[in-house]
């Protein structure tokens, strides 16, 4: 009883289960690589990993919920910033064991929560389309960026697997989070499993082909992968 | 607005009672259907969700608050910054107590816990309020925040109008809400006029949320965040109460009468540690995995009051011991003699503290095994068939499973061996294989039939799976003990072989199969009857007394077969009263410095070594505890080691028992001074019974290495309070200042009392030294574990303590670096697996033992042989890929080819001819 054969027979469960997605999945990748051929051939070295300061935590983060890791919001939220546009940087703190995020704010009392100082921000850069376009979507955007911060912040490195599996199926006709726009969602999803993504062996990333591929998909979208190393999905 | 929706909702779930409160106040039209809990609506869910919603486009919403927030944006109200930070409050911070309180009401039947639960959030929200003097959460109008919040809160506000208690601006804020036409509706409802217990089942279905928020907590020893514990006055009372108390004369461990059986009054304990094969000297991983485990267990239950037993023997049947007889040129019984002793040294060494180390080859295992045999036989759980065994000619025998490779039938992978493909997992049968060869001569094998008996498991398959539903929800198996018997479950049992064509082995008594011997899997796990039979003629007070016996295993995840299927089968089908395993304790893997798979099996830092590294026992234990791979593969590293001991057993526990000590000793002349317990004395009173509360109940579930995380708990609040109150500058002022010295010194150095019990199981050596450098009453050791722990005052005023000296020393950079090369040797890649009894079965009888050191450095080329390990991985990931995908056959053989290249120099540059082709490393 090894991983190897475990992994093996999940393999083949998955060419009889997904074969059709797994063909979607190959040409998406021969596109991708077309598309990206540098960044998505280049397998980032073990070195690159260490020198972020995000890695460094490595040992605390496989063990405890992530919002245990200490300035992990205020880290993601600084990106957004970046990918934003926005001019002058924020300043933030963090309150309580959970270290949520806080955000000073000159109209009124301070903003509390990665979710709620995320969607400020998108509004303050005047990028509504971010929120999403409709009311249906905007529900949509609202309800992942809720998951986010409520199932994936307080996952373990067991529970993260139920998490990306629920998470695939959802993305299996899917582009983005929110259908066929880019959204919030998008962001702060990826930035919340790629803790898990870095750690993961390519052959466990590929049990979760359309993750696999919308994840690709994110950390390409331009000015998106910021303080965080790419994730590769080639051998 | 003509929205068809059907929102799906479900009775009695309080997240309901927001979606149809929001629809009533919003007048949204849709459609609802109420669906029953186990409903699984939301396609991409893998669990049931309620409610749901279907929008006219897009996807189902899964979450009420998106739903609410959706229906107020429909019905013409945006949501403002303010509004989405309330509603985000409302499911990170609210929920989760929220959840607790009811879990507390309902389910628990504790009400009154219900105010104490949710007072942090409760008080956040009136604080809120009252700033911002506003009507409502976002303003003076209603918005989606308050009905959602309002909703959440209802079920459990309204019923009770205590739990609110002074905090008027909630009170205020809260009854505009209960006199809602839309809330009370959707409360009506949901809840159906039942109250809090409409919500029974809903709840009955939750996770236990306290539990989770143990666990959470519990995986990394000392590595998680430290966060601040709130200490109620009950709490610390309750300590200061048991403080105060009387140590009890309970005998010691080291005092048990031999030999030990069963009691009526008592709970009785049978612990088994896998039984190590004979032939290797064992390593690090076997250690941790049975043996250690499964002595801190035992003797912590000693320390429990419990009446523990605990066996071990080596393993010494088979083919494989015959092949190192052969070699060492001596007999096998002689083989055994001397490496029974080997063992027997190396568990001294790391004061494995067994009832009875004993040894398969005696009168008693013949008796015992003969006698399961006959029973099976005479139950007619035996079958005989007549099996097609490979015979090298050449080497003029017949061939053990591993013995032989070639071809699988399967998948086609080229070095499949006899029992298994390492490639598609199956298993084989040896005669299946395309193209066998011999592994020592190369030689092709011939086919030769021979009759053999075997174990109907398809038979007594129905029998062991009752036993298992009972025995694994009753009892504490691990999470890989209970997967990996599932799958072998799920796959249907097959009969198996139990007789081999060997000549060292337990006798077939049957007329018919007079020259065979029972096959090691089948005899190997009598092993533990017949050394407890060593032990005492009583041996079936143990063994055949299961209302009387609890029964733990102790192994590495690869005996699990064995242990939960094969064994019980055979025990059941004897029908003979036999104590099957209660608690099955599997581990993972420990891995050596990083390297994920083993190319040569073997090799790395032996039980032997160990005590030449001048590394003391007690440290090895520590460290090898502290890694202990329990619920994932976990790594060895020297470095870390080194880091673990500096920092946690030098740094943080030595460092708090020395300076307690030495307070003692230096401010008060060598007596306890008198104590006068002040608020914080209390409070650190109850933190350490918390830490020592949970210690408890992670042992009694055998988490090992998440309990050890306490007792540094423990010594780092010691360590913080010493820093805090500062006795030594207190020592030196005035006759108040003095006192408070005092107390100070004096809890620390009961403290340390309490930790050289909690460390006993753990480091035994470094236990009696504390209690000896303090002069500890010797009853200490019996009360403080006792029920739900017992931190009493057990070095009273006056005690006079012993000369206090450090306890750990430092390990330095350099001596570290000269021992990870001392043991990086060759080996570019080592791997601790386990060799027991089931292993070797799986192995059976390995080709050859693996090479000893010196003469495998000849033409070893470590630099190359790493570049060579590295590049055989990815051209076999490469391969498996291929596969995956299903490319086409003559790229994927030349792939194969290079890969098999890869493997053969990779072998050359370690040091080792090619010739018997090397174990095939298995990746884990």
């Amino acid at each position: 009883m090894h991983h190897e054969i475990i992994y093996l027979f999940i393999v083949a469960q998955f060419l009889i289960l997904y074969h059709d997605a797994i063909l979607r999945y190959i040409l998406l990748r021969l596109f991708m690589d077309w598309v990206f051929p540098i960044s998505s051939l280049s397998c980032q070295s073990d070195v690159d990993r260490r020198d972020l300061a995000l890695s460094s935590n490595h040992i605390t983060r496989m063990f405890c919920p992530i919002s245990a890791v200490p300035n992990m919001a205020p880290r993601e939220l600084s990106a957004l910033e970046k990918f934003l546009g926005l001019k002058k940087p924020h300043k933030y703190s963090t309150q309580g064991v959970k270290k949520v995020p806080v955000l000073q704010i000159n109209s009124g009392p301070p903003l509390v929560g990665l979710g709620t100082i995320a969607c400020h921000l998108v509004k303050e850069a005047k990028r509504p389309d971010l929120l999403g376009d409709s009311a249906e979507s905007r529900a949509v955007v609202q309800q992942w960026i809720e998951h986010r911060v409520t199932k994936l912040d307080r996952c373990r490195k067991d529970d993260v697997k139920t998490f990306l599996k629920d998470l695939d199926h959802y993305l299996q006709d899917m582009v983005y989070l929110a259908g066929n726009h880019f959204t919030l969602a998008d962001i702060l999803i990826y930035y919340g499993i790629h803790p898990f993504m870095v750690d993961m062996a390519i052959h466990e990333k590929e049990q979760f082909i359309n993750v696999t591929r919308w994840f690709d998909h994110v950390q390409h979208y331009p000015g998106v992968q910021h303080h965080l190393p790419l994730v590769t999905f080639c051998r | 607005d003509a929205t068809s929706d059907p929102a799906c909702l479900l009775m009695s779930n309080p997240h309901c009672l927001k979606v149809l409160a929001a629809l009533e106040e919003t007048g949204v039209k849709c459609d609802v259907q109420y669906v029953s809990h186990e409903e699984r609506v939301v396609p991409f869910i893998s669990r049931p969700v309620l409610p749901a919603l279907l929008p006219p486009t897009g996807p189902h919403l899964f979450s009420s608050n998106a739903i609410c927030s959706y229906l107020f944006e429909v019905g013409g109200k945006d949501c403002s910054d303010l509004c989405n930070q309330w509603l985000e409050w409302e499911t990170t911070e609210l929920q989760p107590m929220l959840l607790q309180a009811l879990h507390m009401a309902v389910v628990l039947e504790k009400g009154s816990e219900v105010s104490k639960v949710l007072q942090g959030p409760l008080n956040y929200l009136d604080q809120s309020l009252s700033k911002q003097n506003t009507a409502y959460l976002t303003g003076e109008t209603l918005s989606v925040a308050d009905i959602v919040m309002w909703a959440a809160l209802y079920p459990i506000l309204s019923g009770s109008s205590t739990i609110l208690g002074e905090r008027n601006s909630v009170k205020a804020w809260f009854e505009r809400g209960a006199k809602l036409q839309s809330i009370q509706s959707a409360a009506q409802k949901v809840l159906q006029g039942k109250g809090l217990q409409g919500m029974k089942t809903f709840l009955q279905r939750q996770p236990n949320p306290q539990s989770k928020e143990i666990q959470t907590c519990t995986s990394s020893p000392a590595e998680a965040e430290e966060s601040e514990r709130v200490v109620s006055e009950e709490e610390m009372e309750a300590a200061a109460l048991t403080w105060s108390k009387e140590l009890q004369d309970w005998p010691l461990p080291e005092d048990r009468q031999h030999p030990i059986l069963p009691q009526e009054d008592k709970k009785n304990i049978l612990v088994t540690s896998a039984l190590p094969y004979v032939n290797n000297v064992p390593h690090l991983g076997n250690i941790i995995g049975c043996v250690l485990s499964a002595d801190v267990f035992s003797r912590y239950s000693r320390l429990r009051g419990w009446n523990v037993l605990f066996v071990c023997g080596t393993d010494e049947y088979g083919t494989a011991t015959e092949n190192k007889a052969i070699e060492e040129g001596l007999t096998p019984q002689e083989i055994c003699d001397k490496y029974h002793a080997i063992h027997s040294a190396i568990y001294k060494w790391f004061q494995i503290d067994f009832d009875f180390f004993g040894r398969t080859t005696t009168e008693k295992q013949t008796v015992i095994a003969q006698d399961i045999f006959w029973r099976l036989h005479k139950n007619n759980f035996l079958l005989e068939d007549t099996v097609e065994q490979l015979r090298c000619e050449n080497c003029q025998r017949f061939l053990a499973d591993r013995f032989v490779e070639g071809i699988c039938p399967h998948c086609a992978y080229p070095e499949a061996r006899g029992d298994q493909c390492d490639k598609c997992g199956r298993l084989i049968n040896a005669v299946e294989l395309k193209e066998p060869q011999c592994k020592i001569c190369r030689k092709t094998p011939i086919i030769c039939s021979s009759k053999h008996l075997f174990l109907d498991l398809p038979k007594l398959e129905i029998q062991l799976e009752q036993w298992l539903d009972k025995s694994t929800s009753t009892g504490d198996w691990t999470a890989n003990a209970k997967q990996i018997t599932r799958s072998w479950l799920r796959d249907g049992l097959k009969p198996r072989c139990i007789t081999r064509d060997l000549k060292w082995g337990t006798p077939v008594p049957h007329p018919d199969f007079k020259e065979k011997v029972f096959y090691v899997w089948f005899d190997a796990p009598i092993g533990y009857l017949s050394i407890t039979a060593n032990y005492t003629d009583k041996w079936e007070k143990w063994w055949k007394n299961p209302p009387q016996v609890e029964l733990y295993n102790f192994m590495a995840k690869d005996n699990v077969p064995f242990h939960s299927v094969v064994f019980p089968c055979s025990l059941l089908g004897a029908q003979d009263n036999y104590t099957l395993v209660n608690h099955l304790v599997a581990t993972e893997y420990l891995n050596y410095e990083d390297t994920k798979f083993s190319k040569s099996r073997g090799v790395g830092v032996f039980g032997d070594m160990a005590k030449e590294t001048d590394i003391p026992c007690d440290v090895w234990r520590f460290y090898l505890l502290y890694v202990r791979p329990e619920g994932q593969d976990s790594s060895f590293s020297w470095a870390d080691l080194a880091t673990k001991n500096n920092s946690e057993l030098l740094n943080n526990l030595g460092n708090f028992i020395n300076r307690a000590g030495m307070f003692v000793t230096k401010f008060f002349e060598g007596c306890v001074p008198a104590m006068v317990l002040q608020q914080e004395d209390k409070k650190l009173l109850a933190l350490v019974a918390w830490e020592l509360q949970q210690y408890i109940q992670l042992m009694d579930k055998v988490k090992i290495r998440d309990s050890l995380k306490h007792i540094l708990n423990i010594s780092r609040h010691g360590n913080q309070y010493i820093q805090v109150n500062e006795p030594w500058k207190n020592i030196k002022a005035g006759d108040a200042e003095r006192q408070r010295a005092g107390t100070v010194t004096g809890v620390s150095v009961n403290i340390a009392c309490l930790l050289s019990v909690m460390l006993y199981p753990y480091m035994p050596t470094t236990s009696q030294t504390i209690r000896d450098q303090l002069n500890c009453p010797q009853s200490v050791i019996g009360t403080m574990l006792r029920g739900n722990g017992n931190f009493v005052c057990a070095l009273g005023a006056g005690h006079r303590v012993g000369a206090v000296s450090p306890l750990f020393q430092k390990l330095e950079g350099d001596q570290i670096e000269a021992l990870k090369k001392r043991f990086s040797g060759q080996q570019s890649s080592v791997c601790f697996h386990p060799q027991t009894t089931a292993q070797k079965v799986a192995s059976s009888e390995a080709a050859t033992a693996p090479a000893p050191a010196a003469e495998a450095t000849a033409a070893a080329d470590p630099e190359r042989a790493k570049q060579l390990s590295q590049a055989v991985v990815e051209q076999g990931e490469k391969v498996r890929n291929l596969k995956a995908q299903k490319a086409e056959k003559a790229l994927i053989t030349a792939e194969v080819t290079l890969l098999l290249d890869l493997k053969k120099q990779l072998v050359l540059a370690e040091g080792k001819t090619p010739e018997p082709a090397p174990q095939k490393g298995k990746k884990k």
